[in-house]
């Protein structure tokens, strides 16, 4: 829709004034000096040479994300080095930190893929019941603190978690982490897991982020 | 610049038509070169004034820049675990569907420096064939003997692509073709495009020893993906993209290379011929997403 203007117009014959002539004109002048807005845009126009770089959108890529080194051990001939429960009682494990700047605010889209080794040897070892101490890897991914994605339990020796989510951020910086919980250490029967055993690696990991501005 | 700079009339100053003509043709001059950011209200590029009308699917270079995808459901395709006695010879490699004919263009993908390119693919395996697993003794958590599979034997399929009529595996991924040892294969660091298949499992059972029994996997499906940002300086053009597999791979760290972890080719003689172990996958689908990255 064109603009419409609210100042009265000169008529014919009407005497003009400075004050009468600059009230028309300025609103003119202003329009053009920073107040063009959507409803007076050409429609169906502007393509990619008219849009700065980043206009939309912006992309995060991390690669090669694997196993913090200062958890690997128990490798062999084989065997990953991996984590061993020599060094890990249980809980999260930030495996993964990233520091993004610049963010405006809009809908951020995470992904994160990779492979894991999970070893299932003695998993459902508990006494009589086989389902006791079932060996699991999770994976956990927050956002400046906040979580923004929680796998389930996975229980299979070789696993390809593919973990997305889609949620709205604010303009500043962000602190995105990825962390991995498994089976701690089975105590039950005589078949217990050792101190030393490689348990669990992972490998092959890429995040990719991919905020779109509102 | 656009903007019109110029004083309005002071109040009882004579002016004649020069003097109105001067303040219409300093918009004239101002705005005779494009309008720019100068002119425009914050927000003022909404969507209706974009040019999406180029195209019908989408790939109009605003964000996203092409897509494909490729479903090959016609042609089941078996891998066989290779079986070589000998020093490793390159392991060899079964595309999974075809590549020219596949998820691909006649003229090829160019990617554009800085340009994103996001794969996503989805196997279905039909069946895996096992040789007959051994029983493991009692007491050693990981015992294994003799000519029975490795702890963790792990079918690979990873991604391909073509470029100058050369198939080669995609940046971050391996071909296997790396010497550690007396074995083929590669560094955790160049497996960022593929997905693991489990061969045979070796779980600990319930009840006398010796307990460790292997089970196989049958029927799996397999979700994988690759990203990549053209980082090179130049475009790239790419005139295929290919999955393939190959097997039986297990896991190494003998602290013989730098001490990193390295998936390997098994080659010990542990199968006595082509058929005793095989991975039939039943149909793929290979899509392709290229984005710029800003």
């Amino acid at each position: 829709m064109a603009k419409t203007w609210t100042v009265h117009e000169a008529r014919s014959e009407n005497l003009v004034t400075a004050d009468g002539f600059n009230q028309e004109y300025d609103a003119l002048k202003s329009s053009l000096n920073g107040g063009v807005d959507r409803t007076m845009m050409p429609p169906e126009y502007f393509d990619r040479t008219h849009l700065k770089d980043g206009c939309f959108h912006n992309v995060s890529l991390s690669t090669d994300i694997q196993l913090n080194s200062s958890y690997a051990k128990g490798g062999g001939a084989e065997e990953f080095d991996g984590v061993v429960y020599e060094d890990y009682g249980g809980g999260q494990v930030e495996t993964f930190k990233t520091t993004i700047s610049g963010l405006k605010d809009g809908i951020a889209h995470v992904e994160f893929k990779c492979w894991y080794l999970l070893n299932m040897f003695t998993s459902g070892r508990g006494g009589s019941n086989e389902l006791q101490g079932m060996h699991t890897v999770r994976w956990f991914i927050t956002y400046n603190g906040s979580k923004v994605i929680e796998s389930s339990k996975m229980a299979v020796q070789w696993g390809n978690p593919h973990l997305t989510a889609d949620f709205p951020i604010f303009g500043g910086d962000a602190e995105i982490k990825i962390l991995f919980s498994i089976t701690p250490k089975l105590t039950d029967g005589s078949a217990d897991d050792d101190d030393t055993t490689s348990m669990f690696f992972f490998g092959g990991g890429q995040f990719l982020f991919i905020p779109r501005w509102r | 610049m656009a903007r019109i700079i110029n004083s309005s009339f002071k109040s009882g100053t004579t002016i004649d038509n020069t003097d109105l003509n001067n303040k219409f043709a300093d918009v004239t001059i101002a705005t005779t070169t494009a309008l720019n950011n100068e002119n425009a209200r914050q927000e003022a590029v909404d969507l209706q004034a974009l040019d999406v009308t180029s195209t019908t699917s989408g790939m109009e270079n605003l964000i996203l820049k092409n897509h494909a995808s490729h479903f090959n459901e016609a042609t089941p395709t078996s891998g066989y675990a290779d079986y070589d006695a000998s020093i490793g010879p390159d392991p060899t490699i079964t595309p999974i569907n075809h590549g020219t004919g596949g998820a691909s263009q006649t003229t090829g993908f160019v990617l554009a420096p800085d340009d994103l390119v996001r794969v996503h693919w989805m196997a279905w395996m039909d069946k895996i064939i096992t040789q007959g697993g051994v029983a493991v003794g009692a007491g050693a958590i990981n015992s294994g003997i003799g000519h029975i599979p490795p702890h963790y034997p792990v079918w690979v399929i990873w991604l391909q692509w073509q470029i100058n009529t050369v198939w080669a595996a995609v940046p971050g991924q391996s071909d296997f073709d790396a010497t550690f040892g007396t074995n083929k294969g590669a560094l955790i660091s160049d497996l960022q495009a593929c997905v693991m298949v489990p061969h045979m499992e070796l779980i600990w059972g319930v009840g006398a020893a010796p307990r460790g029994t292997w089970v196989s996997h049958r029927t799996l499906s397999n979700k994988g993906s690759w990203n990549y940002i053209n980082d090179t300086g130049s475009s790239i053009t790419v005139t295929g993209l290919r999955l393939v597999i190959d097997g039986v791979y297990h896991p190494l760290n003998d602290g013989t290379t730098s001490n990193e972890n390295a998936l390997v080719h098994e080659n010990l003689g542990w199968t006595t011929s082509p058929q005793d172990n095989v991975v039939r996958l039943s149909a793929v689908q290979l899509q392709w997403l290229q984005m710029r990255s800003d």
